[in-house]
């Protein structure tokens, strides 16, 4: 899979670590918030251009049934969206691990912990990257919605965005592993950004 | 513990609370006091899920623990719930949502005290301007996809569930699915004889039949002209068969009274193919097999139904 704007193997190791150590945070936060010890697997980072997002998408319902896809927007010089996806099973799980009882589970309490965990690996990771270029930057209150079809994903993100970059993980509890993949969606004008956040990391390494 | 009130604090046009860990509250704005008509007095240092009970607090306290933790904003999406309080909508022009639907935003507000911010932000209009643009999307996309004289599916609509019917059949160990195709015999006969209203009576009464048939589930649809498409779903050629004769045999039965003596009958060839794996993963192959089967029943005598194997 190609990007729009390569980043070189320094980049691309400097973002992997980036990654890690927002992931770290963002594991210890979760942990700290439900009382129990988490782990996250080593995030797997990959870059695509958004035309191949839908592709991307597609593979992924093709061999699960169904998602729940929550997005949020972010303002500032990283613009740009963030994206969280997590298969039905695992977001029952995530569900049964927030301490929710078998009577408590139900489709809008499912929703607001996914939306939760999207709101912190979102602050994690794009709050790591803006603090490495001095910048501040917002977010908007995220949306969830859950599909079974890559026609019922929003097409809006092809044209909008010109890169993605994946962040897949695990997150271990101590009985059951959840998977769920972030997508940073970046704008040009703040793949600029990112790749100038990259290189102030690398000069600090 | 006091909250100094400010202009700002009582005249920003949403609610502020500020609460402790515990959900005591600590502060409460003018406009909540405006909408609720609870006065700050009265709620101070009490806890707000005892004075609301029907707010969820393990939720919120978990909201609570996680902006103390992250150090950033947490959110109740609309998405998963309307409102934090309950406050009825007064606004006449409303005609859709009684409560108050609210984006809440809650903050850190001082971590060291272990206080948060809740910020309410009424967004009932924006929601009703939604609810009403998304009922008339949802009924021009319907009228997209109905055919205007019967008012069952059209072709493009067909296209477009087969295919995720194909997909749902492959996800899952490939549960057999059927293509009908039926086509009314000596249509142009009718249209002729009788006119054009009677012509779009009979297709108007072939759709009602079909449609009596087939479960909710299945997907019926008018292609043009005389000719009808019935995708079944989880079911195989036999079974698909049985539910095409008894389509035929149901036509065949029906006449419409056109003058008080006259009654015009009419009768269907139907063609019959279940999806496999010579169709090389290619829906509209199944349908050019059933369409084939369906030319061999006009060829070979109408009012049959032919397979294709």
């Amino acid at each position: 899979m190609k990007s729009i704007i390569e980043l070189n193997e320094d980049e691309k190791d400097c973002l992997q670590e980036l990654m890690n150590i927002s992931y770290g945070a963002a594991t210890a936060a979760i942990s700290s918030i439900i009382g129990k010890f988490a782990t996250l697997s080593i995030p797997k980072i990959d870059t695509i251009s958004s035309s191949e997002l839908i592709k991307y998408l597609e593979e992924k319902l093709l061999s699960k049934n169904k998602y729940y896809i929550s997005n949020q927007l972010i303002n500032g010089y990283l613009a740009g969206e963030n994206i969280f996806i997590i298969d039905e099973v695992s977001s029952y799980n995530l569900a049964r691990e927030f301490d929710l009882e078998e009577d408590e589970i139900n489709e809008n309490e499912i929703k607001d912990i996914i939306l939760e965990i999207t709101n912190i690996l979102s602050s994690a990771t794009s709050g790591k990257l803006a603090s490495l270029v001095d910048t501040s930057i917002s977010f908007s209150a995220p949306h969830i919605t859950k599909i079974e079809s890559i026609d019922e994903f929003d097409k809006r993100f092809e044209g909008q965005y010109s890169q993605v970059i994946i962040i897949s993980t695990e997150l271990n509890f101590k009985e059951q592993n959840i998977q769920g993949e972030l997508m940073i969606l970046t704008k040009k004008e703040s793949s600029i950004f990112l790749k100038k956040a990259l290189h102030n990391a690398l000069e600090n390494m | 513990m006091t909250i100094d009130n400010n202009i700002i604090f009582n005249t920003v046009n949403n609610g502020i609370i500020i609460l402790d860990d515990d959900l005591n509250v600590l502060a409460w704005n003018k406009w909540l006091e405006i909408f609720t008509k609870v006065k700050e007095k009265d709620i101070l240092g009490k806890n707000i899920c005892t004075y609301f009970p029907y707010i969820n607090e393990k939720k919120l306290k978990r909201k609570a623990k996680t902006v103390l933790v992250t150090k950033n904003p947490s959110y109740l999406s609309l998405d998963t719930n309307r409102y934090l309080i309950d406050i009825p909508v007064s606004n006449v022009t409303n005609t859709i949502y009684s409560s108050m639907q609210q984006d809440i935003t809650i903050l850190p507000y001082d971590l060291e005290k272990k206080l948060i911010c809740i910020y309410i932000y009424d967004n009932t209009l924006m929601c009703e301007i939604n609810y009403k643009l998304e009922k008339a999307n949802e009924e021009l996309i319907d009228m997209s996809h109905r055919d205007p004289l019967t008012q069952i599916f059209n072709r493009r609509y067909f296209a477009e569930q087969s295919k995720k019917i194909k997909s749902f059949s492959q996800r899952n160990n490939n549960i057999p699915f059927s293509i009908i195709t039926l086509d009314i015999d000596k249509f142009k006969n009718i249209n002729d004889t009788y006119g054009h209203l009677v012509g779009d009576e009979v297709i108007i009464k072939v759709a009602h039949i079909i449609e009596e048939e087939v479960r909710t589930s299945d997907i019926v649809a008018r292609f043009g002209g005389e000719e009808f498409v019935m995708l079944l779903q989880d079911c195989d050629l036999n079974n698909s068969y049985k539910v095409a004769e008894k389509v035929r045999q149901d036509i065949a039965k029906t006449s419409i009274k056109v003058h008080i003596d006259t009654e015009v009958k009419f009768t269907v060839s139907i063609g019959v193919a279940q999806f496999n794996e010579s169709d090389n993963n290619n829906i509209e192959l199944t349908l050019s097999r059933a369409d084939e089967a369906l030319y061999q029943a006009k060829n070979s005598g109408r009012n049959k139904t032919i397979v294709s194997n």
